[in-house]
């Protein structure tokens, strides 16, 4: 029932992918200091992102956030602290081959039994071995070792996993090829200022249409999984 | 009476706003930037009345419209209209300060009857009371026979006209304070490290790290079941921006840390010291500033000719004995007739 699958991602990403992001907005609009602020007192009364409306359509360069991640925590308390790992374990593994008993090199998903960090590596690693870790860490390893490096906007290339310190985990380079996003867990979204990524699920620290160092691209849609990918 | 209510929010400066406000006397807290940014930043409605008699305004009230459904841990909406409640008259930004001037010929009873009646009109049958704080004695004993009178916390006043200078001030202390305070300048003036800037109508403060300083206080006043709002950035960048506001910040000259923030809004003869947010002792902070800031204040006032510092509530003992004189407040609630 492959059509059945592949009708349902579309139908999910036109309409449940943009609600869900809508949600997040309204929802930070009503409870979260940081975009009560810059949305509403720049003379929007409406919080839903309607291009061409509000400061640079809404969205937020990462580097005005210095200094102002307890305003991104909602009325009702939860963290301030980012974790720059968020959704590894998931984008991991739709972008590399891992079983449990993989061994693990750097970093790696919370609960995977085999991790080792880059100082304690085994000379001889037997078994199946993955490295995972910016492209410095990785410098250190093994020419022969398969790897995934983590990659910023600026470092992108045609492989690994596209991070950010605030944001976490953002996507990856699937089998086709492409920078799948990680969806439905982020939102994101073409700005005059790059592209703008939201965490959908993460409910504090809230970070919404927020835009990385450097992330220029399209969204479009990847023809052989039918999800966001980043393009160009 | 004519009555225009309006919402900072979405509702312009009106022309006549700058006007009233030095007739009325009405601190930068009322400025219509700020009370937007106030009004963004709160969980309630936020409403601002002016009674006019003919086109001349003989009244203005700042209120917050507290009725159910309560948001314990979101701003207001937009467009939220709750359907039944009270009217809460405070000062914007501070229930320190009563919310409302009148005329010198207009009775109290013109909030109690007149606005009490719009505000039904507005707001619908389910506005049930209206509440006032910083209310006096007399001005209770003047509004009609329904009501409840509760006294509230003392709010502290240096009679400032009372001293010709800032030594009658020092004299008319306590030997210990007195002896106290003089060691406090002494260690000011000897401590290179501490750099006081002291600001008017700044738009270069660094209010992100004022905020993270006044989060300290948020922390230790704040309630568990009522979240205290923070105050927004805008708020702040606002407040401090106008022309009548001064702030001053204590600064570690060697980590570039901010130790202590204060600000007043000045005032023809009643100035008023409103925030005041310091670093917790272990982190660098010094109880002794918190004296230091108000002898400042009192030596401004001294040299500018004003009558009174308001300077609030709470901390009585070290106002008190900075020689503040206290004065009883009462909230009044007065049920607004159904009909
Ligand atoms: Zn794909």
């Amino acid at each position: 029932m492959a059509w059945v699958r592949v009708a349902h991602c579309a139908i999910v990403w036109t309409f449940g992918w943009r609600a869900l992001y809508r949600q997040v907005v309204r929802s930070s609009f009503a409870t979260v200091p940081f975009y009560r602020e810059r949305w509403a007192l720049h003379g929007r009364t409406d919080p839903v992102m309607v291009a061409g409306k509000g400061e640079r359509d809404g969205a937020v360069p990462a580097e005005e956030l210095a200094g102002r991640l307890p305003d991104l925590v909602p009325l009702a308390g939860g963290s301030a602290t980012p974790d720059p790992l968020r959704g590894l374990e998931i984008v991991l593994h739709q972008c590399a081959r891992i079983s449990p008993d993989t061994l693990i090199i750097g970093a790696a998903p919370e609960y995977h039994p085999r991790v080792v960090a880059f100082e304690s590596t085994p000379d001889e690693p037997r078994g199946h071995v993955l490295a995972v870790g910016t492209p410095g860490q990785l410098a250190g390893v093994g020419q022969d070792i398969p790897r995934v490096p983590l990659v910023t906007f600026a470092e992108r290339g045609s492989e690994g996993l596209l991070v950010d310190d605030l944001l976490g985990v953002l996507g990856g380079v699937r089998d086709c090829g492409n920078w799948h996003v990680d969806w439905p867990r982020v939102y994101a979204r073409e700005t005059p200022l790059g592209l703008a990524f939201t965490l959908l699920l993460q409910r504090s620290p809230r970070l919404v249409d927020i835009v990385p160092a450097g992330a220029s691209g399209r969204i479009a849609r990847c023809p052989q999984h039918r999800t966001p990918v980043i393009a160009a | 009476m004519r009555v225009e209510i309006l919402d900072p929010r979405t509702d312009p400066e009106p022309e006549y706003w700058a006007r009233l406000r030095v007739t009325a006397g009405l601190r930068a807290d009322w400025a219509w930037e700020v009370l937007a940014a106030q009004a963004w930043g709160a969980r309630t409605v936020q409403l601002v009345t002016v009674l006019f008699d003919g086109t001349t305004p003989k009244a203005v009230v700042n209120a917050a419209w507290l009725g159910a459904p309560l948001h314990r841990f979101s701003f207001t909406g937009a467009t939220s209209r709750p359907w039944f409640g009270a009217v809460h008259v405070r000062g914007p930004g501070s229930g320190a300060v009563p919310g409302w001037w009148l005329a010198d010929d207009v009775p109290i009873t013109a909030l109690t009857e007149t606005y009490a009646r719009a505000m039904r009109r507005e707001l619908g049958p389910g506005c049930l009371a209206l509440v006032l704080r910083q209310v006096t004695e007399e001005q209770a004993a003047q509004a009609g026979r329904f009501k409840v009178v509760r006294p509230t916390e003392r709010i502290w006043t240096f009679p400032v006209h009372e001293w010709s200078d800032p030594e009658a001030w020092l004299m008319s202390l306590s030997r210990s304070r007195r002896s106290n305070l003089r060691g406090i300048f002494r260690r000011v003036r000897e401590n290179d490290g501490l750099e006081i800037r002291i600001e008017t109508a700044t738009t270069d403060l660094d209010v992100v790290r004022v905020i993270e300083a006044m989060r300290w206080n948020d922390d230790k006043y704040g309630g568990k079941l009522i979240p205290r709002i923070r105050v927004l950035t805008a708020y702040l960048q606002a407040l401090v921006a106008q022309p009548d506001v001064h702030s001053t910040s204590y600064i570690d000259r060697a980590t570039g840390d901010l130790i202590a923030f204060g600000t007043a809004l000045d005032h023809p003869t009643v100035p008023i010291v409103r925030s005041w947010t310091q670093r917790p002792a272990a982190e660098g902070g010094a109880k002794y500033l918190y004296f230091y800031h108000l002898a400042k204040q009192v030596e401004w006032a001294i040299a500018n000719g004003k009558r009174w510092v308001e300077l609030g509530k709470g901390k009585s003992q070290e106002k008190q004995s900075l020689g503040a004189v206290p004065s009883d407040q009462a909230a009044m609630a007065v049920p607004i007739r159904p009909w």
